[in-house]
C-alpha cells in the first residue's frame, strides 16, 4: 500500500503525490471519493466535519438516546459511499447537510420510538461545557430541547434549522428534501407549537414575552 | 389559543441556545473519535469488497444450489466459504493494531471493546496485551492486575486468556480475572458461562462454571523484577523517552502503550509456548528497524512515527528535508502526535522558510488536537496575512470566526467572512454568530 496524498492546489486538476491534502476544491475531492482516494475522504472531513458536527448538535440538542459522534460518523460514512452519486460538486456542503437533516431525523424518530420504554432512559447526565455559560442560560437550554421534544420530528428539525442553526428557508427546504412551501408550513406549525407550549413554560416564558403574532 | 410573541424573540433565544451548544465540551471530541471511526469503517468496506469476491461468486451459486437441492445446507456452505474478517477492538475510540498491542492502566480503567460485541473491562494497575485475532476471538495476556472479561455467546467464540502460567478457554462467557506476578496469586471468578482453566496445580483441563471462584498461589518467579529492569533499560537507552518537548506521548497513553508493546514484553512472558513477543536480548538480535521515511513512503504510518521515537523526534525533524517534513508533519496530525505535527511545521517555517500554508496546518493542529484556542487565532490569523488570497482562506477565515465567536473580533470575522463567501462552508454559522 502507497502513502497517497493530494495537492495543495485549488484548482481542482488530478491530485499530486506527497503534498499535503488540505485544500483541493471541491470538485477534486468528489473526483477522489469516486476513485476511493482516501486522501479524498480526509480532505471532505477535515473541511466540512466542524460544520455538521455542529449542525447535528443544534438540531438534536440533549438527545440523551444519540451520540453525536456515531451520527458523524454515519453522515460522512454515506457521503463517501455514495459520492458516485453526487452530479454537483458545488453543491458538496449542500450536500453533506442533507444526509445530515436526514440522519438527524432518523435519530429523533428511533428514539421517541423507543420513549416509551421508560426503564430505557438512560439517567440524566450533566453537561459538561468548556465556556462559562450561565445557569440561566443552562435551564434554559435543558427546558428548550426538552419543549422540542414535545412537537413532531419533521417540525423541530425545521425549527432548529431555522432558529438555532440560523439556516435560511431554502436551504432548509433543499436539506429536508421538500418544497419550499411544505418547508414554510412545518415551521409555521412548529413556531405555533413551539410559542403555545413555551408560554406555559416556567423557563422559558421569560424568554418569550409578550408581543404580537407575525401575520403569514 | 395560540401564544403571542415574535420571530426577532425566538432569533434571540435560538441564538442564545446556539452558544450553549458550542460551548459543549464533547464537540472537538466527536470530531476527532468520528474521524478514527470513519477511517476504520472506511478500510473495512474496501477489505470486505476485495475479500469476499468468492461470496459474490458463492451467493448466486448459493441461491441456484438451493433451487436445485433444495438444501438449506447450500446456504451455510456459501457463509462458511465468505472468509471471515479477523475481531478488530477500539479503545476509547482509538483502534488497536491487534498484532501485540500492549494496553495499561494506571489509576484509571479502561474498556476494550471488540467488533463482535465482546467487551474486556480493565481495572487499575492492570497490563494486558492483545496477542493475536481471529474472527472468532483473540488471545489475550494479563499479564499484570485485574480484567472483567464480557465474551459475546456466539456459538463459534474462541478466545484464550493467559494469565502467568495458567490458560483460560472461553466460548462465551463473563469473568473476572486476576494474576499478580509479584505474589504468584491467580484469581478466576465466573459470573455467566462456563469456561476451561489450565495451568499449575490443576489436574488436566477444568471446566469453571458460573458462580465458581477459582484461587490459585504458586511460586512467585522474579516477573516484575525482570519486567521493570527491562522497560528501565528501553528507557535509558531508547532516545524517544529523552525529554525533548516535542514528544507527545505523554499525553498519548495509547501511543504509548503501543510503542512499549513494540519493544518490551513482560519477562514472564517470553517463554510462554510460542511467544514471538520480543525479550530484551531478542531485540538485540533484530534487524536495524526501517527508516521512518520509508515507512511514511510504504504507507505504515504508526510503524513510522514508533520509528521517529527510536531515532528521536528531535534529531528526526533536524535531519529531514523539506519534503520529508510535509509528509512527517502530515503523519503526526493524522497519527494523533499534534506536537510532532507542531515541531515539523515550526521546522519547516523557521529553517526551510515555508510560509503560509505551514501556518494553516499549525493553526488547525492548534484548533483541533491541542485545544490551544488562543495559538490557533495567531496561526489562521498568520496564515490569512501570509496568503490573503491562498487556498486556505475560506477555511481559515471561517476558523476564525468559529474560535472567535461572541467577541468582537468573532463579529468582524463573520462580517468578512460573509462578504466573501457568503456560501461558504461557515456562513451559516457566520449568519447566526451575528443575530
Amino acid at each position: 500500500m502507497s502513502l497517497r496524498v493530494a495537492t495543495a492546489r485549488s484548482t481542482g486538476t488530478e491530485p499530486e503525490s506527497n503534498v499535503v491534502p488540505l485544500s483541493v476544491s471541491d470538485e477534486a475531492i468528489v473526483r477522489g471519493l469516486v476513485a476511493e482516494e482516501q486522501w479524498a475522504a480526509d480532505a471532505l472531513y477535515d473541511r466540512y466535519a466542524g460544520a455538521i458536527e455542529r449542525m447535528l448538535r443544534r438540531t438534536l440538542g440533549r438527545e440523551r438516546h444519540t451520540d453525536i459522534e456515531d451520527l458523524l460518523h454515519d453522515v460522512f460514512l454515506q457521503a463517501i459511499v455514495s459520492a458516485d452519486k453526487l452530479r454537483d460538486s458545488v453543491a458538496l456542503l449542500a450536500w453533506l447537510q442533507k444526509i445530515a437533516v436526514h440522519t438527524a431525523y432518523r435519530a429523533m424518530r428511533r428514539r421517541r420510538a423507543r420513549s416509551w420504554l421508560r426503564f430505557y432512559e438512560p439517567e440524566r447526565l450533566p453537561e459538561v461545557f468548556v465556556d462559562d455559560v450561565s445557569p440561566e442560560l443552562r435551564e434554559a437550554y435543558s427546558a428548550f430541547y426538552d419543549l422540542l421534544q414535545r412537537i413532531p420530528a419533521s417540525e423541530q428539525l425545521v425549527f432548529t434549522l431555522r432558529y438555532v442553526e440560523g439556516m435560511e428557508l431554502t436551504r432548509i427546504a433543499d436539506a429536508c428534501d421538500v418544497s419550499l412551501s411544505t418547508a414554510k408550513r412545518r415551521l409555521a406549525k412548529a413556531e405555533a407549537r413551539f410559542s403555545t407550549l413555551a408560554s406555559r413554560d416556567p423557563v422559558l416564558a421569560g424568554w418569550i414575552g409578550e408581543g404580537t403574532w407575525w401575520p403569514r | 389559543m395560540v401564544a403571542t410573541m415574535n420571530r426577532t424573540k425566538l432569533d434571540e433565544l435560538g441564538a442564545a441556545m446556539a452558544q450553549v451548544s458550542d460551548a459543549r465540551a464533547d464537540a472537538p471530541r466527536a470530531v476527532h473519535g468520528a474521524r478514527q471511526r470513519l477511517r476504520e469503517s472506511l478500510a473495512e468496506k474496501r477489505a470486505r469488497r476485495t475479500a469476499p469476491r468468492a461470496a459474490r461468486w458463492v451467493v448466486p451459486a448459493a441461491v441456484v444450489g438451493l433451487c436445485a437441492v433444495g438444501g438449506a445446507g447450500v446456504l451455510g456452505a456459501a457463509w462458511w466459504l465468505a472468509e471471515p474478517k479477523p475481531l478488530t477492538a477500539h479503545v476509547e475510540s482509538r483502534s488497536l493494531a491487534l498484532s501485540g498491542d500492549w494496553i495499561s492502566t494506571a489509576a484509571e480503567t479502561k474498556q476494550l471493546r471488540f467488533s463482535d460485541g465482546t467487551t474486556l473491562s480493565l481495572h487499575p494497575e492492570t497490563r494486558l496485551q492483545l496477542r493475536e485475532t481471529s474472527p472468532r476471538g483473540a488471545s489475550v495476556v494479563l499479564a499484570r492486575g485485574r480484567a472483567l472479561a464480557n465474551v459475546e455467546h456466539t456459538g463459534k467464540a474462541e478466545w484464550r486468556f493467559t494469565a502467568g502460567p495458567f490458560q483460560v478457554r472461553v466460548t462465551g462467557t463473563e469473568f473476572d480475572l486476576a494474576w499478580d506476578p509479584d505474589t504468584g496469586v491467580f484469581e478466576l471468578a465466573l459470573h455467566q458461562g462456563e469456561v476451561l482453566l489450565e495451568g499449575p496445580q490443576v489436574e488436566g483441563t477444568r471446566a469453571i462454571r458460573k458462580g465458581d471462584y477459582v484461587k490459585i498461589e504458586v511460586e512467585p518467579r522474579q516477573t516484575a523484577g525482570a519486567e521493570g529492569a527491562t522497560r528501565r533499560a528501553d528507557t535509558e537507552t531508547d532516545p524517544a523517552h529523552l525529554a525533548d518537548g516535542t514528544h507527545d506521548d505523554l499525553e498519548d497513553p495509547l501511543q504509548d502503550e503501543a510503542h512499549d508493546g513494540a519493544d518490551t514484553a513482560p519477562a514472564d512472558l517470553a517463554d510462554e509456548p510460542g511467544d514471538d513477543t520480543a525479550s530484551a536480548g531478542a531485540d538485540a538480535r533484530r534487524p536495524a528497524p526501517a527508516r521512518w521515511q520509508d515507512l511514511l513512503e510504504s504507507g505504515q504510518r504508526s510503524e513510522a512515527l514508533r520509528a521517529v521515537d527510536r531515532v528521536g523526534p528531535a534529531r528526526a525533524i533536524e535531519q529531514a528535508s523539506a519534503r520529508e517534513l510535509w509528509t512527517l508533519a502530515n503523519a503526526a496530525r493524522l497519527g494523533g502526535r499534534p506536537e510532532l505535527a507542531r515541531s515539523a511545521l515550526q521546522v519547516l517555517r523557521s529553517k526551510h522558510g515555508q510560509r503560509g500554508q505551514t501556518a494553516f496546518v499549525l493553526g488547525k493542529v492548534a484548533a483541533d488536537q491541542l485545544r490551544a484556542r488562543s495559538e490557533a487565532i495567531t496561526w489562521f490569523e498568520t496564515y490569512l496575512t501570509e496568503a490573503p488570497r491562498g487556498p486556505f482562506a475560506e477555511q481559515a477565515l471561517g476558523r476564525l470566526v468559529e474560535l472567535q465567536a461572541g467577541t468582537p473580533s468573532g463579529r468582524r470575522a463573520a462580517e468578512q467572512y460573509l462578504e466573501r463567501h457568503p456560501n461558504g462552508a461557515y456562513a451559516p454559522f457566520a449568519r447566526s454568530s451575528l443575530r
